[in-house]
Parts: structure tokens; sequence; C-alpha cells
């Protein structure tokens, strides 16, 4: 078992980049970030300050303060909750696409012209539509947030598992596999979802906590949707201090964002190199 | 030719009932309703249910809801614009913003063929990671760092004196040429369209480089470029296909951000003000879209194929 | 293609879209959604309205109400009608002469419930209209009223483009608007923006109006500043600053009758106490929550403080964190670190606000963070206008609002503090109070419903429903090109016949 863990992640390493190794690092930071961050015990809720209000940079507030007094450095690092959250649950969301897709891959016939049925109809409303119709409808939470973001990306991950999985069927592996008697259950979960696609699921992985990066702070901007104050957000830090000038304040929370996003863009890389199945 | 066409064109029909459905009963499920927002909503309940069939069951509403639909009616605005038919609402802003998608496919998929093309398929070319770091800042950002540098800069010189007042200023607040063509720019590189347009020409161009045929055409000396362009047109069209959901969805950003009346502004306002109508009716002409450009590449790919078309 | 082309035309040939001179710009963060004031529902659509309709009154330069349509009126020695007398002369934009139909038409098309007129509840104090000849009008009234003209400002709409009083959102109406104003709706733009253009005649100094939609708050000071605008109807205070150092721009405060509170929830079982309430009120510092937004007045009960029946001896209370303190453990409340109820449960508070309101996510993060840093606990909710209707006003789940209360000039607080008042969702309830209410309504000497309405003042500061928060000092910024210039703090547009450009 875990012979067979270790050898399914070792795979997942398609090319060896500084950058990759970077992205991948930072993406950690980040999750680390989310969770230890919040024992600081950093007062949420309680931290204004009006005589700290719209500060520099100085040893006390290291990025500057906002217009309420409040610290901007600890509400960055508080923010990464805010997306790490929903993130991971439209990844597990997302996950669910794998079983289906490698059944349908599996089986073929009318599983897989269900599935494929579905997830076309699912694909047909464009993401950021999609999420927005479900948090107008079902109430504007994380959860809600993160479910959307899942169900978005769940047709495309169950295509490309299935299409995988489908050109696998009939690999030579297989047929010799199936005449030495394996049982087909174990031969299908180990071999051919694990190992041929924890690339392609990685990959698709990071492309969803990327998305939810970026809707998460459109949301902010666009006003009235996502994490709402006091809890603090990239999104929402950005939003806060939009027009009063160009200190650490904005800076700091958009230069986040963007080296987020191309730490997503290496890790990607680093997983995998191709985009279709062949 | 024709047996795929109907098949390919069947199951994109059906693919648009499917999608249909869904937004229907995703809206219809829906908690709260629309009366809730107009100041005397208990004084004027009973007449606008009545009128509006809120008092029917959810089953009942999407029946009639298919009703009008197949009739070609797709319902009144209750309170983004109220009393006004929702395809009157939406018709000028779709054929608005369906333009300036179209138009930042083309400049998606011209440049990310001219780029790939030019690195000749190399995997890890610098260009293309120039082109990822140019399309990862989220849309909002970039069209705000691009009108705020854009508005500043022309008033800074208009103060020196050095300039007149352009045509175009103050950027986002009329029509213009400029405001037009940044719409379409932001829109064609934003959220990584560009980038994974790129990517995905550039593999298709590096899978070219090694099929016989091309090198079979280098052998006899010929240039390439002209085999590889027509090959692509395949892959353009797939990926055009796949790259029109992103597009609408940025187009909500964008407009908001440069003022843009399009659909995806009227998207945004009727969702803030629950007006489910013509949220609908948004998002059916989406699916439309998406589902039509899908069948087109497909029919495109088949038909520009001969391997495809000879085995369909 | 066209959408293509012309701007490809016009930026080649570097026309400029720039307005004509006697244009006004202003903006909206929203545009109308339907331009008919019978279903009115937002104040960018009664801006408009006040541009295109007129009402058979309205305000004068010194608020006090004067006849518009009216030339004349006489109201009965018995107080339970009266007779009024049009002006001669008056068109509607489509040429035809207003007359008395027109009025009657309009009271029985808004009282009518097959409409669902937003506005149904204008006319309710209304028993019956009659045209008496085609400049004269009677109006009967349910009650004896001590000043109708003031309850006569809505606007008149023309009886000839209706069936009957069938008036529909959905009519020929909606996409060509016809009133009696000194402008007329010319066009609705592609880009969600009205045109409006003075009426042939008219001395109005403006030649055109322009409403534009921008709906994103960073973009409207800065197009001020830009010279892309003319107007800005609430300036953000934020962008204060800026805009006073401009000298391209001028700015016009406005005292609007409209006060900021912090409502409690008086069925909650914290707040049932009066201890509690009072304790919060001493609690909260009301100076401190104003400081970041801007300027105005702290109140100390439901009236501006220019208002006639503002109680001045009421005096305030005062930010004493000890006393509230006292309080809190006078009603059963314990602290250690925080405040725990009796059930040994901390308090906690959940405080709503609209989204949209500008400045409430200041004021709130701010309040959170001054209780929370002396024990309780608050739980900021910022709804939408949706949910706002839905759990504030239909489902009464809330335990504190922050929001304010706008009224006309009649400032009648009947509905917010009766206790059948239909605005009354904190549920505060007094027999002295409702009396009081009662008695002004009904009063027609101007001496007593001023007295009567301090006692109301004075009884209600004592009961502690609410923090009476302040009036915000609102500015209208214009660019100094605009002459003459006197805004309307609630409509904005009533004497824009003076402006000049």
């Amino acid at each position: 078992m875990i012979r067979w863990a270790h050898h399914a992640l070792r795979g997942l390493r398609a090319h060896d980049s500084l950058l990759g190794r970077l992205g991948l690092a930072w993406l950690l930071l980040l999750v680390v970030v989310a969770l230890c961050a919040p024992l600081a015990g950093y007062p949420v809720g309680a931290d204004v300050d009006l005589s700290q209000a719209s500060q520099g940079m100085s040893g006390r507030h290291p990025l500057g303060t906002d217009h309420l007094g409040r610290d901007t450095f600890a509400r960055l690092a508080l923010a990464c909750r805010a997306f790490t959250g929903p993130g991971l649950l439209a990844g597990l969301v997302a996950l669910t696409a794998v079983p289906t897709g490698a059944l349908a891959g599996m089986h073929g016939g009318w599983v897989a012209h269900l599935t494929r049925y579905v997830a076309g109809v699912v694909a047909s409303v464009p993401r950021f539509v999609l999420v927005l119709l479900l948090l107008t409808i079902y109430g504007n939470t994380p959860t809600v947030l993160g479910l959307a973001i899942g169900l978005a990306y769940v047709p495309e991950l169950a295509e490309a598992v299935r299409a995988r999985v489908e050109g696998l069927r009939v690999a030579d592996f297989v047929l010799a596999s199936r005449a030495h008697g394996v049982p087909e259950g174990r031969l299908l979960w180990l071999h051919l979802v694990l190992g041929a696609t924890n690339q392609l699921v990685a990959r698709h992985l990071i492309r969803v906590f990327a998305f939810t990066v970026v809707v998460e702070s459109t949301l902010a901007y666009l006003g009235g949707f996502g994490v709402q104050e006091p809890q603090p957000s990239w999104g929402n830090l950005l939003v806060f201090e939009w027009g009063r000038g160009l200190g650490p304040q904005v800076i700091a929370p958009a230069a986040a964002l963007l080296i987020t996003l191309a730490a997503c863009a290496a890790a990607a890389g680093f997983v995998g190199g191709r985009r279709h199945a062949g | 030719m024709t047996r795929v066409v109907v098949t390919r064109g069947a199951w994109a029909a059906l693919t648009l009932l499917g999608a249909v459905g869904f937004s229907f009963a995703l809206v219809v499920w829906a908690p709260g309703d629309p009366i809730d927002l107009l100041p005397n909503a208990d004084a004027v309940r009973p007449t606008l249910e009545a009128r509006w069939r809120l008092d029917q069951s959810p089953l009942q509403r999407m029946a009639s809801w298919w009703r009008l639909l197949l009739a070609g009616d797709l319902g009144t605005s209750l309170s983004y614009r109220p009393g006004a038919p929702v395809w009157e609402v939406i018709r000028q802003p779709v054929v608005a913003t369906g333009l300036r998608v179209l138009a930042a496919l083309a400049v998606a998929i011209t440049t990310g063929s001219v780029l790939a093309l030019r690195t000749g398929g190399q995997r890890r070319s610098r260009t293309r990671l120039l082109v990822q770091l140019a399309s990862l800042a989220p849309l909002f950002l970039l069209a705000h760092g691009a009108v705020a540098v854009l508005n500043e800069g022309a008033f800074a010189l208009m103060q020196a004196g050095w300039m007149g007042r352009p045509g175009w200023f103050a950027l986002p607040d009329q029509a213009s040429l400029l405001r037009s063509s940044l719409a379409i720019g932001l829109l064609a590189v934003g959220s990584s369209s560009l980038h994974e347009v790129h990517a995905e020409i550039e593999h298709a161009v590096a899978h070219l480089q090694e099929s016989p045929f091309v090198d079979a055409a280098r052998a006899r000396g010929e240039a390439t470029w002209p085999l590889l362009l027509r090959h692509l047109l395949p892959t353009a069209c797939s990926v055009a296909a796949s790259r029109v959901g992103w597009l609408l969805g940025g187009s909500v950003v964008v407009e908001k951000l440069l003022l843009l009346p399009g659909a995806g502004a009227v998207l945004w306002n009727a969702a803030l003000l629950r007006d489910y109508e013509v949220v609908l009716g948004l998002t059916l002409v989406a699916a439309t879209a998406v589902v039509v450009a899908r069948l087109l590449a497909d029919l495109a790919r088949v038909w520009l194929d001969p391997r495809l078309r000879a085995s369909a | 293609m066209k959408r293509v082309l012309l701007p490809l035309l016009v930026g080649a040939l570097g026309l400029a879209a720039t307005a004509s001179a006697g244009t006004l710009r202003y903006a909206e963060d929203r545009a109308p959604g339907i331009v008919h004031p019978l279903f009115t529902t937002s104040m960018s659509e009664a801006r408009a309205n006040e541009l295109l309709f007129e009402g058979l009154f309205s305000d004068d330069l010194q608020l006090r109400s004067a006849p518009r349509l009216a030339e004349s009126y006489e109201v009965a020695p018995d107080r339970l009608s009266m007779t009024i007398t049009l002006r001669n002369g008056v068109t509607w934009h489509d040429g035809q002469p207003l007359t008395a139909d027109d009025v009657v038409f309009t009271i029985e098309a808004m009282a009518s419930p097959r409409n669902a007129s937003t506005e149904a509840g204008r006319v309710g104090w209304i028993a019956s209209a009659q045209a008496l000849d085609t400049r004269t009008v009677s109006l009967t009234f349910r009650a004896a009223e001590a000043a109708p003209q003031d309850k006569l400002y809505f606007k008149i709409l023309p009886a000839h483009l209706f069936e009957g009083t069938k008036v529909e959102r959905s009519g020929s109406f909606r996409t060509r608007p016809v009133g009696s104003g000194a402008w007329r709706l010319t066009s609705f733009n592609d880009d969600a923006s009205i045109t409006m253009s003075k009426v042939e005649g008219s001395d109005a100094g403006l030649d055109e109006v322009v409403l534009r939609e921008v709906s994103d708050k960073n973009y409207q000071a800065k197009l001020l500043l830009y010279e892309s605008l003319e107007a800005l109807v609430r300036v953000l205070p934020r962008d204060l600053a800026t805009l006073q150092n401009d000298r391209k721009v001028e700015l016009y405060p406005y005292q609007t009758n409209s006060w900021w509170y912090l409502g409690f929830h008086q069925d909650k079982p914290a707040l049932k106490k009066p201890e509690v309430r009072q304790a919060l009120t001493h609690m909260v510092d009301v100076d401190q929550l104003l400081a970041p937004i801007g300027t105005g007045d702290v109140l100390t009960g439901p009236f501006v403080r220019s208002s006639p029946f503002y109680n001045h001896d009421v005096p305030r209370a005062p930010h004493d964190p000890d006393k509230a303190a006292e309080l809190l453990t006078a009603a059963g409340y314990t602290f250690n670190g925080r405040w725990l109820g009796p059930d040994g449960k901390e308090l906690t508070l959940r405080v709503a606000t609209v989204s949209n309101l500008e400045t409430a996510q200041d004021v709130l993060i701010n309040l959170q963070s001054q209780l929370q840093s002396r024990g309780i606990t608050v739980t900021p909710e910022f709804l939408t206008p949706a949910e706002w209707k839905q759990k504030v006003w239909r489902e009464h789940d809330f335990d504190i609002v922050l929001s304010q209360w706008s009224f006309d000039r009649n400032e009648d607080i009947y509905e917010q503090f009766h206790s059948q008042g239909a605005r009354n969702f904190l549920g505060y309830r007094s027999p002295e109070v409702d009396r009081l209410l009662d008695e002004a309504r009904t009063s027609s000497d101007p001496q007593e419903k001023k007295a009567l309405l301090r006692q109301v003042h004075a009884a209600v500061a004592a009961d502690h429903p609410m923090i009476f928060l302040w009036t915000l000092d609102s500015y209208a910024a214009m660019s100094t090109k605009v002459k003459r210039v006197v805004v309307h703090p609630f409509y904005f547009f009533t004497w824009a016949g003076d402006w000049a450009l």
C-alpha cells in the first residue's frame, strides 16, 4: 500500500523546475498560514483603532493600517482562510468526478453516454455565471461558494478522467492482468484511477484552487458577495482601501493575489505538462 | 457528413434542453421572491402573485415557463425593468457582448497562433512564460489598473497643457474605440484566456511538428507553416468553443469596470434585484451560445480532418 | 457589426462625444428601472420624475408648500374637503392641455388596487375626487386635514393616454412617458443613460439633462473632476477632501430629514430589559462611530435638530462605560472577561444592516470593535436589500439593526413608533407614545402638534427603543459652470428650472 502510494506520488512530478517547486512551496505556505494564523490571537472584530488610522509601514504595522486602524499584515495572513476553506471544499466536490468518470470510462456504453450528457449540461452554463447564480439563489456563504465552484469543475474533471480511463481500458497491461485473474475492482482503483490519473487530478485541483482565489477576489470587488467584513479576505482588503491612494494597504493584497496565481500556474506546470489525454 | 451533422446536432439540442431544465430548476426552487423588494410589498402581494403566478407550485411554474419558452416568450422583467419584456431588455446587450466576445476570441486565437508558430512548438518557451504572466492577474485588477493609468496620465498631460481633451476621455464614461479595444483586449488576455489558448495551440503545433507529413514537407524543402496553419484549424475551433464560457463569465467583470452596457452588466444588476426572469433569460442565451459553439467546433473539426470524416 | 464600425469611425475621425453647452450630466448608482410615477421604487426614479412630471403642490425655497400645477386652492371650514383651481395653459409634452380630469384620473389610478401602484398609500386619505370643470377639482377627505396641500406633491399623469383607470407597468407609457415638467424624455439610450430635453417654450436654463448610470462609486467623483459630469447627487465622505480642493467644483451642503439609528428588537430576551438597552446606550461611543465617516449632528430623539419637533431639553446619554457595567450587573449579567447572561451564556448580539448603505460597513465594523473590546460579542450581518426585507421586515430575525429613516417635509414618525405602525418592525409599544401620536395626527393646531411631538421625543428617549445616532451632513457636488443652484434636500431637482448653464 505504502509502496504504491509512494510510487503514485512520485509520478506526479512531470517537469522538475525551480519555479514549480517554489510554486508548490508557496501554496503549502498558504495552507499552513491559514491553519496557524488564527492561533496568534489577533482580535478580529475588535481591532478598530482610529488613533492608528491609515498609517504607513512601520515597525508596529509592517504593512500599514487601513482607514479604521486595522493592521494590514495580520489581516493579510488571516485572509488565507477565506479561500483555503472554499478551495478545499471545492476540491472535495470536484473529486467526486473522479470515480464517476472512471466508472464511465471502465464500463462505457450507456454509463459513459449519461456521464457525458450530464457533464455537457452542467458545462454549458459558464462557470462564473453558474457560481453567481448559485450564490444569489442559495445565499452568500463560503459553503455555497465552495460547492458552486466544485460543481462548476466537475464536468471537466469527469470528462478528462473518463477519456483517460477509456484510453487505457484496452491497454495491454489491463488485458494481461485480466487474463491473470486479477479482480476488476482492484484493477480499476489501484492501477487505472490512481496510477494513471493522479497527474490529471492534481492539475485540476490546482486549477480549482486558482479559480477559487480569483472568484473570491472578484466577488469582493463586484460587491455584495464573497467573504463579508469583518472577516478579512484579499479581495475585501483591496476593496476597503480602493480609492484612497496607492499605499501598502492596497499593494500588499494585490501582490499576494498575483503571487498566488503565479504559484498555481507554476505548480500546475510542475505537476503535469499535457492538457489532453492524447 | 450529413449523418454527423444530424447526430451531433441532436446531441447538442438535447444538451441545450437539459441546460434549460437545469437552470429553470435552480431558479424555481430558489428561496425568497422578488416581491419582497418593492416598498409596499405586502399591499401589492396578492395582485402580483396572481399575475406572476408565484402562488403556483414549482412544477407548475416550470411547466408554464416551458410553455412560454416554446411559444417564443421569455417572460417579463419583474424588478430590473418592470413591465418590459425580457427579450427587449436583453436583446441589445446580448448583441453587444456577443460581438465583444467574438472579437476577443479572434484576438486570442490569432495572437496565440502567431506566438506558438514563432516558438516552433518548444515545450517550455520563454514566450509562454511571458504570456502566462500577462494573463495571471484577475480581470478586475488588470482593468482597474489600465483605466486608472490611462485616465490619470491623460489628465496630468491635459493639466500641464501638453494635450487637448482626447475623444475617449474620461475612459469608461463614453463609447470610444479605446474603450471597446480595451474591453476586447482585457477579455482576450485576462483570467488566463490568452495563456490557455496559447498553450493549447503550442501543444498542437508540437504534435504537428512531429507528424510524418510535416517531416515529408520539410524533406522536400517546402515551408512548413502553411501546412501547420491548415492543420491547426480544427484545434483552433475546439479551443474557441472551450473559451466561450470563460469569456462570457469575464464579461460580467469587464462590463462593470468599463461601464459597458452589455449582457454581463444586466445579469449582475438583475441578480441583485432578484429579477429571475431576466437572469434566466440571460443564462439560457449563454448556455445556447456555449452549446452552439461546441457543436460548430465539433462539426468543423470533422469536416476539416479527412480522417475523422472518413470514419464518421 | 455596426457596434464595431461606428466606434471605429468615430475614433478615426477624432470626433468627441462631448456634451453641448447647455447639457447637465449627472450620475446615478443605478439607472431607473421604470420612469413612471405610479411605480417608483428608488430615489433615482424619484429624481428623474422630478424633472419630467409635476404635482399640484411642491416646496418653495423656504421648504413650505406652494402651488405648482395648482393656481389657487380653498380648504372648507370643516377641513373635510378642498377645491383646487389649476393653472391656465399647462400642456402635456404631447401638446394636449392639462385638465382637472387628469388630476381625478391620477388619484383614482393610484388608489386602484388593480394597478398595484407603489404610491397607493399616498392617496389613502382622499375619499373622493371630482372634476367640477376643466380647471377645478374638488377633493373630499376621510378625516379632517390640517394641511392637505402638504400631501398633494404626487405627480399628475395624463388621463388621455390610458384606458379608464387601468395603468400597467408594461403599457406604452413605459417607453414614452409624457409629463408636464420643464423637460421631456427624448430617449432611453443604449448605455442605460436617459436624455431629457427642454420643452419648447419653457424658460428653464438647462437645454438638456442627461442621467448617466455610473454603477462604480469609485468613478463618480473622478468623472466630475475630469469634467465628464456636471453634477453628483451625493458625495461620498472620502471624496469630500478632493472635491473641496478642486476649483472647478462647488459643494452644496444639504440637510436631509434623515437620521441613523441602532434599533433594538424589543422582544428579544436580552433586549427586553430596559437596563440592558440603557447600558448599551452608555457603552457605545457615538462620536467615535461618526468620526471616520463624516460630520453631522448627534441626536437624542427621532427628529432632525433643525426640526420644530426636536426637544432640545432632552439630554444626551453620555458615553460612560462604568455606568454601563453597573446597569448590566443590575440586569443580572456577570463579567469575567466577557459579559455572561443570567443563564451563563455569553451575551451575543446580531447586528444587521443593508450592505449597499454607504458607510454602514465602516460604522458596523467600528461598532463591533467597540462592543467586543468591552466584552459583548457582536455578529455583524450585511444583508442585501431583498434579505433585509425578508429578515428584518417580515421575519424580525435580528437583535439590533443599523439603518436610517428618511422623512419628507412632514416628518411623520407614526409608522415607525406607533404600536400599529406599518414600519415598526422593532416592536416598540408604548401606550403613552401611541396616545401622543394619535393626538398629533388629528391636531390641526401647529403649536399643539409641536408640543405633542416634543413630548414624544422625550418619551421615546426615556424608553431607549433605539440608540439615536446622527444626521449626516450631505453634500451635492456641481461643476462651477452651473449657476443659480439650489438643491432640494429630498428630490434634488425641484428648483432645477432656475439653474443655468
